[in-house]
């Protein structure tokens, strides 16, 4: 019976050659992301070129991890893996160096959320090379 | 004798580039095509913003990925007006020269990359990893797809302009009436609802409800398309003319944080009347994409109908029944109607289609010359919709 089986795991990211460079940040604890040398501008997610020249003359920095909340969903039909978690919420950060990074947001209710609150980014740790991130208020 | 519109030499290729063949590189498609760009824009002193189409084929290693090429696009910067998946095998990288010419030769676009890349050597033609964002930035923080997408839309316009359920509750009730007289709707949805119905519908992902979203089914749809002189010759009198059409893809791909409640429709829509001399007020029906009822509304507001954020009040104000000033989706659209999966954006087509033919039975609009028919492709990583097209249809 389908009811008796346990709830899959959420899926673990299988980084690019290309997106590497932040899951190897990411597995120490940081957030890095592709920046536009000549702008400043971030970008996420990472691609290929740097989306200001078309060209792969992007440079990877580590950024604060810091943002504000722009909006947000609670979610009551779960993704698959995340059938354990509802109802959680997602929401989109615009971070303090540019780029915007949808994630779960933890340690808060929903009713606590205001637009552009200040949050940080944090990490779950879902496999011995893997963390994902997530935010949570900046308090 | 044939025409050949190639004949007077009207397009010319200035620049190649190729990367080393490699047996298993670990690479994607995507970097390869990203190579290949990077060459060219070396050697012709371009930037990606100079390319305005993209002609490329479907890849072994990325088979199976239903948006490549507006994944690809995504990936490389390009915001395109014009773009093609080819899928003759071996034929297709010389087969997109010709496709490309004839879209320069027709205006639409000025400047086409051709790219052709694979990584069978790394995959295997059996794999279901696919590159881009899906499976590695969007599954695995529990992004279920469309409905998130557009929870976190609706929450954005909710905060700019103010959310009104009840105008939305207001659609989903206007397409249901089409969906009880049209015989093509998929049958579990011919009963009635009420604007209280959508109301207390589950909730999905704050705040979209089951009745916001579209459906998915089986089914097809599709149309028979020749010269106006051929079907002039063959005796045909009941018609309907393409007269202007406008389309666009990754809305400001440069903007790291773009406003996702703005879309490509404030682009397509103000161009697409511009090309056929009309404006909002010449249309005799409207027939907008409808995943999520929001969609339509934030069509309304950006090819015109209304203002910014004055949806609702268009919406509450305005009889889009057959009988009313602006008829909408009256075969009830894909969110009553069902969505063929791919094949959805063509429902909403068909009907506008059967309307100017006269053929809507049980809800035909009286009178009604023209259509004014859109298309969405696409929900990207949180950044406005992929592509957006406007279509005018004209009856005879």
């Amino acid at each position: 019976m389908a009811d008796d089986k346990p709830n899959p795991p959420p899926p673990v990211p299988e980084p690019t050659l290309v997106s590497q460079p932040m899951w190897d940040a990411a597995k120490e604890g940081k957030l890095a992301l592709q920046v536009d040398p000549a702008s400043g501008k971030a970008q996420f997610w990472p691609r290929p070129v740097n989306v200001q020249t078309g060209q792969a003359d992007y440079e990877w920095r580590e950024v604060s991890g810091k943002g504000t909340l722009s909006a947000w969903t609670k979610v009551h039909v779960p993704a698959p893996g995340f059938a354990d978690r509802v109802p959680y919420i997602l929401g989109a950060v615009d971070l303090a160096d540019g780029g915007r990074i949808v994630a779960q947001l933890v340690n808060v209710e929903d009713d606590a959320l205001t637009p552009g609150m200040a949050v940080k980014v944090g990490w779950e740790k879902r496999s011995d090379d893997i963390s994902v991130y997530q935010f949570e208020p900046d308090s | 004798m044939a025409d050949n519109f190639l004949r007077n030499k009207p397009v010319a290729i200035i620049a190649y580039g190729e990367v080393q063949n490699q047996r298993r590189s670990g690479k994607r498609p995507y970097e390869f095509a990203a190579e290949v760009m990077g060459q060219i824009l070396e050697k012709t002193g371009l930037k990606n913003s100079d390319i305005d189409g993209l002609a490329t084929h479907m890849p072994t290693a990325e088979a199976g990925n239903t948006f490549y090429t507006n994944t690809m696009v995504d990936n490389l910067g390009l915001q395109p007006s014009w773009l093609q998946l080819t899928d003759i095998g071996g034929c297709s990288p010389a087969g997109n020269v010709a496709r490309a010419a004839a879209a320069i030769v027709t205006g639409q676009c000025e400047m086409a990359l051709c790219v052709a890349a694979d990584s069978t050597g790394t995959t295997g033609v059996g794999h279901r990893r696919l590159g881009g964002y899906r499976q590695e930035f969007m599954e695995p923080i529990g992004f279920q797809g469309p409905p998130v997408a557009f929870g976190l839309l609706s929450h954005a316009y909710d905060q700019k302009y103010g959310l009104n359920l009840e105008a939305l509750g207001h659609l989903a009730v206007t397409q249901r009436n089409g969906a009880l007289v049209n015989d093509n709707a998929i049958e579990q949805f011919r009963k009635p609802i009420t604007v209280q119905d959508y109301m207390d519908s589950r909730v999905i992902a704050e705040p979209i409800r089951l009745l916001d979203c579209v459906m998915r089914c089986d089914g097809g749809n599709g149309l028979l398309i020749t010269s106006t002189e051929r079907a002039k010759a063959m005796g045909l009198d009941n018609l309907v003319y393409p007269t202007a059409y406008s389309e666009i893809t990754n809305f400001e791909p440069d903007d790291p944080n773009p406003d996702v409640t703005e879309t490509g429709f404030a682009t397509v829509g103000p161009d697409v009347f511009a090309k056929a001399g009309m404006s909002t007020d010449d249309i005799d029906m409207f027939h907008p994409y409808d995943d999520f009822l929001i969609a339509m509304m934030l069509q309304m507001e950006q090819i015109g109908f209304c203002g910014r954020g004055e949806g609702a009040d268009f919406i509450l104000g305005t009889d889009m029944s057959p009988t009313g000033s602006l008829p909408l989706n009256t075969g009830g659209g894909q969110i009553s109607a069902g969505q063929p999966g791919l094949g959805g954006g063509g429902v909403n087509l068909t009907e506008a289609i059967r309307q100017l033919m006269g053929e809507a039975t049980g809800r035909q609009v009286e009178k009604a010359k023209n259509a004014l028919v859109t298309g969405i492709g696409v929900i990207p990583y949180f950044r406005n919709w992929g592509s957006s097209n406007c279509l005018i249809l004209e009856g005879s």
